[in-house]
């Protein structure tokens, strides 16, 4: 029986004993017009660029692939420069590398292409420069841009600075000036930033009928409805639709004779330390141990019964089954 | 009136109930146990209290028991059923005049459930105002007039 050499196909992964006949074989047709496809889309995307190069941010983007067909290997297909990351333009030179260009042309002719389909897959080294000069030019673009980013946001802080400065130096002025000097600075530094929440009059003053005025009903009718007497309104203490101090929050009627509100210090500290227990593992030593728990005057730690008694090795001596009848009778 | 609802007569227990419900809604009823309509909602209230037994706590609160509540809500028609979230007033966009209360009586249990899970998830979300999930035909209408003072 003659010996029969068998071939390695990368485009169809298989080996075979067809010899030159397999580029026929319509498995191996169909496995090269797909590659085609794919890498006419993959040549596609990255010509759209090639007029007008993309700059972005290099933060924002993870670095992305292609594999080239003709070159068997993976290659990036963007560029990163500094903090920039220009779109295909690691493609676009691998494509116009002359490696590429040779590889290409081997590839065409093992797996009979026609010649005139090169053009697709290859990209000109005089269209590769000028998209080099193109590139250029968008990253000074960019640059520019970014620096005219810089200086809005610098911008802002400088001014927010301004303000908190202005009310710091309200407040420090507050015992010499009266609340109501206070109030109008306040009120002047609210108007200088508009971004920011006006400022609430009443967060300044401890005086409670200092709310804005609100609305009352003095008529309602519904049908069905029970009305019950309308009660006159207090002028001094608001209602839901001003913004008055709800009753259940007023300091006057704190239930608890301590006046203290929400959790205490031990609370805080409770909780800091079953924060802190629980991150620990549930399996160390001693995890279920109440420290709490009132023990005898007879107590002693265990030593896990290494040192207490005898050896590790000779621990078991307990346990054997012709040991128990000795222990148990001692 | 429903005997199986708590109730609560005097403002620090409303001020306690407030203060220590935590994480779920509380659904305060101002009205009074002898009006036709109060003793509907109630009924409703009482049906739909334990299927929300973990999502809301609900109360009754007889108005004019409480006069700082009601002057403090403007309370003119009753029921008049308020939520609160971590002692914190809900509003609802109910469609009428008022979004701090609901006014009247719900249309059915189911009504009441859906109007307590919205406030519930909404709350949850961070949100202090919700809008209703509830046919417009099932909200009680009613004229107020209201005046500046």
């Amino acid at each position: 029986m003659a010996f029969v050499q068998f071939q390695r196909c990368d485009i169809c992964r298989r080996n075979h004993d067809s010899g030159n006949k397999h580029v026929y074989s319509a498995a191996h047709r169909s496995n090269v017009q797909r590659i085609i496809r794919k890498f006419k889309d993959k040549v596609a995307e990255s010509r759209q660029v090639l007029g007008k190069p993309v700059v972005e941010d290099a933060t924002k983007q993870d670095m992305s692939h292609f594999w080239c067909y003709f070159c068997h290997c993976e290659c990036e297909r963007d560029k990163r420069l500094h903090n920039m990351l220009l779109k295909e333009a690691a493609m676009i030179e691998h494509l116009s590398s002359l490696e590429h260009q040779k590889n290409c042309t081997s590839f065409l002719a093992q797996n009979r292409v026609e010649k005139a389909k090169k053009e697709e897959f290859v990209i000109e080294t005089d269209e590769y420069k000028k998209f080099l000069e193109a590139t250029e030019k968008s990253v000074e673009r960019f640059e520019e841009m970014k620096q005219q980013r810089q200086l809005v946001v610098a911008n802002k802080i400088r001014k927010e600075s301004f303000i908190s400065e202005r009310l710091v130096h309200c407040y420090r002025e507050m015992v010499g000036c009266g609340k109501s000097q206070l109030v109008k600075l306040l009120q002047t530094c609210s108007q200088a930033n508009n971004h920011q929440r006006p400022l609430m009059s009443r967060a300044g003053t401890s005086n409670e009928s200092s709310w804005v005025k609100g609305v009352r009903t003095v008529e309602a009718h519904g049908e069905g409805l029970t009305c019950v007497r309308i009660q006159k309104a207090n002028s001094s203490t608001g209602n839901i639709f001003s913004d008055a101090p709800p009753p259940w929050a007023q300091s006057n009627t704190t239930c608890p004779a301590t006046g203290v509100i929400g959790p205490t210090l031990d609370d805080l500290h409770k909780h800091v330390e079953n924060s802190r227990k629980r991150k620990l593992p549930a399996e160390r030593v001693g995890a279920n141990f109440k420290h709490s728990q009132q023990q005898s005057s007879s107590w002693l730690p265990s030593f896990g019964r290494v040192w207490s008694k005898k050896r590790n090795p000779q621990g078991s001596y307990r346990y054997l089954p012709h040991n128990i009848i000795k222990v148990s009778h001692k | 009136m429903s005997f199986i609802l708590p109730k609560l007569a005097t403002k620090k227990e409303i001020d306690d109930v407030i203060r220590t419900t935590e994480d779920i809604v509380l659904v305060l009823r101002f009205g009074r146990d002898d009006d036709t309509t109060c003793l509907r909602i109630d009924d409703i209230l009482a049906k739909a209290a334990p299927e929300l037994g973990k999502m809301a706590a609900i109360y009754l609160v007889d108005v004019d028991s409480v006069p700082v509540y009601a002057q403090y809500f403007d309370i003119s028609l009753i029921p008049a059923t308020l939520f609160f979230f971590n002692a914190q007033h809900m509003k609802v966009d109910w469609g009428t005049p008022d979004h701090t209360k609901f006014i009247g009586t719900f249309h059915n249990k189911q009504d009441f459930i859906d109007v307590v899970e919205v406030i519930f998830r909404g709350a949850m979300k961070g949100k202090l105002m919700v809008r209703s999930p509830l046919d417009p035909t099932h909200v009680p209408k009613y004229d107020l007039v209201y005046k500046d003072f």
